[in-house]
């Protein structure tokens, strides 16, 4: 029943990145949260809100142009790190975040192709839908713009679905058929080591991806001098 | 029509939120368009022209075609949409390059990023899920607010200026505009890195190595034209691999 949920909330996600309004709540940092503090792991919801956010700065949304789907990446990563329980020291297990997030970034990829796909269904409702309005049939034209939104709906609401089933169906095959009551201790244990390394990795990567987008040539020396001053400040106050 | 009152232009601006309802490959957002402007199209003895224009292809940011929808309404009410309609064509469509790649460069390239990456280093900072909504609403007001009003504001003066409107494209206030953004998307990147570092890595040197090589990994492979998703993956191979060959 949480999957029905998650894929509704994953439509909404869909619908605010491109088709409709567009206020940003389709973005990871408020979107994961949002989902972490209605299922009560909200430490699942602000690890996937802050990494995937500086991920995916640079996806822009522009004109005819692909793109990754990287808000629904984000959000089916924290729906499935979420379902698994945490350890006993209540913290989740490395793996389970570097398993959700290998399934957000490939269902983010996957995602390049429903935007264009929507685009050419939407398409083909369009002349009918000018159609009625040339001929002043309100009524109808409502229905077609009201289709049209079902289209969009639709979409996002079963590219959802089924990013979440292809996830669970990973999870099931990587830590066993009863994942879902938790995660044995001695996969934990033999994975901890090696993956507790992502944290530090992944907000590497993330800062790049962001600096990538946020620094111009004109604007390299501002940014290597902010960053010298921000990084003492942070030195001088871990110290 | 000789003016917009309030009451039109909050309708206008609340219709454009689903100008990209119909968005497709021949018209883009023409037809959302059409859908943004038909209480006042709908009641026209010229509707059938008006549909016509305005539903032909135009495509530009979703919050600068608040600019084209003032225009489109103004140049429609006077009839130039059946006095000229192949004028009007052209015009409506090269409305399109500027209202993209303006609109595109200050709010998807310069605001969305700084206004997200300044809310992503302050959960960083708080870890904290009760400051969180604090934050999040934060950023939403931020992003939104300025947007919201910018909406009105392009709408009066797309209609005020009419067949004219392109002549906004060589605003002077759009170049300050620019560079006040991107110095502060640069001050924004400075704080991204020192609070990523600090919060994952500073002290510790394995910590430290590992976070340098994921950096420097996406930099140089997304200079080598790679995906972020291709230079994610391999910079966290490398970053995990870090501790087999160094530590």
């Amino acid at each position: 029943m949480e999957t029905f949920w998650a894929a509704l909330a994953g439509m909404i996600v869909y619908l605010d990145t491109t088709a409709i309004a567009q206020i940003m709540i389709c973005q990871p940092i408020i979107a994961c949260p949002l989902w972490g503090v209605l299922v009560g792991r909200p430490e699942i919801g602000l690890f996937f809100g802050v990494v995937f956010q500086l991920l995916w700065l640079g996806n822009l949304q522009i004109g005819a142009a692909k793109f990754t789907e990287g808000n629904i990446g984000a959000f089916v990563a924290t729906v499935l790190a979420s379902v698994v329980p945490p350890q006993s020291n209540g913290e989740p297990a490395w793996i389970v975040i570097a398993l959700a997030l290998a399934v957000g970034v490939i269902v983010a990829q996957f995602g390049c192709e429903l935007a264009p796909l929507v685009r050419r269904v939407v398409g083909r409702i369009v002349p009918a839908y000018v159609a009625a309005a040339a001929d002043g049939k309100t009524k109808t034209a409502r229905n077609y713009f009201l289709l049209a939104v079902t289209i969009h709906l639709l979409a996002g609401f079963l590219f959802s679905l089924t990013s979440l089933a292809a996830g669970h169906l990973t999870f099931r095959f990587v830590l066993g058929d009863f994942y879902l009551a938790g995660i044995s201790e001695s996969t934990a244990v033999a994975t901890q080591e090696i993956l507790a390394g992502l944290w530090p990795a992944l907000l590497g990567a993330g800062s790049a991806a962001a600096i990538l987008i946020l620094v111009r040539r004109a604007t390299r020396v501002t940014f290597l001098v902010a960053s010298l001053i921000f990084l003492s400040a942070g030195l001088l106050w871990i110290a | 029509m000789d003016r917009l009152s309030p009451f039109d232009r909050v309708r206008i601006i609340l219709r454009s939120l689903f100008v990209q309802v119909f968005l497709n490959y021949r018209t883009m957002q023409g037809p959302g368009c059409l859908f943004s402007l038909w209480p006042w199209l709908k009641n026209s003895e010229h509707r059938k022209a008006r549909v016509a224009r305005a539903s032909g292809y135009m495509n530009g940011h979703p919050v600068f075609s608040a600019f084209a929808l003032g225009a489109m309404l103004r140049r429609l009410g006077d009839g130039d949409g059946e006095a000229n309609p192949r004028e009007f064509d052209q015009w409506r469509e090269s409305l399109g390059g500027p209202m993209g790649v303006i609109g595109d460069g200050l709010i998807w390239e310069r605001w969305k990023p700084i206004v997200f990456t300044l809310g992503a280093c302050a959960v960083l900072l708080t870890s904290s899920i009760t400051l969180w909504w604090v934050i999040a609403a934060i950023c939403l007001l931020l992003y939104n607010l300025p947007l919201f009003l910018f909406r009105g504001w392009a709408l009066v003066q797309g209609f005020h200026l009419g067949k004219e409107l392109l002549s906004l494209s060589g605003h002077p206030a759009l170049q300050p505009l620019r560079k006040r953004l991107d110095l502060l998307a640069a001050l924004t990147a400075g704080l991204v890195l020192a609070v990523a570092a600090t919060r994952s890595a500073l002290p510790d040197l394995p910590n430290s190595v590992r976070f340098a090589a994921a950096f420097l990994c996406v930099i140089g492979l997304t200079k080598l034209r790679m995906s972020i998703a291709i230079s994610l993956w391999i910079a966290l191979l490398v970053s995990l691999a870090t501790r087999f060959f160094i530590f």
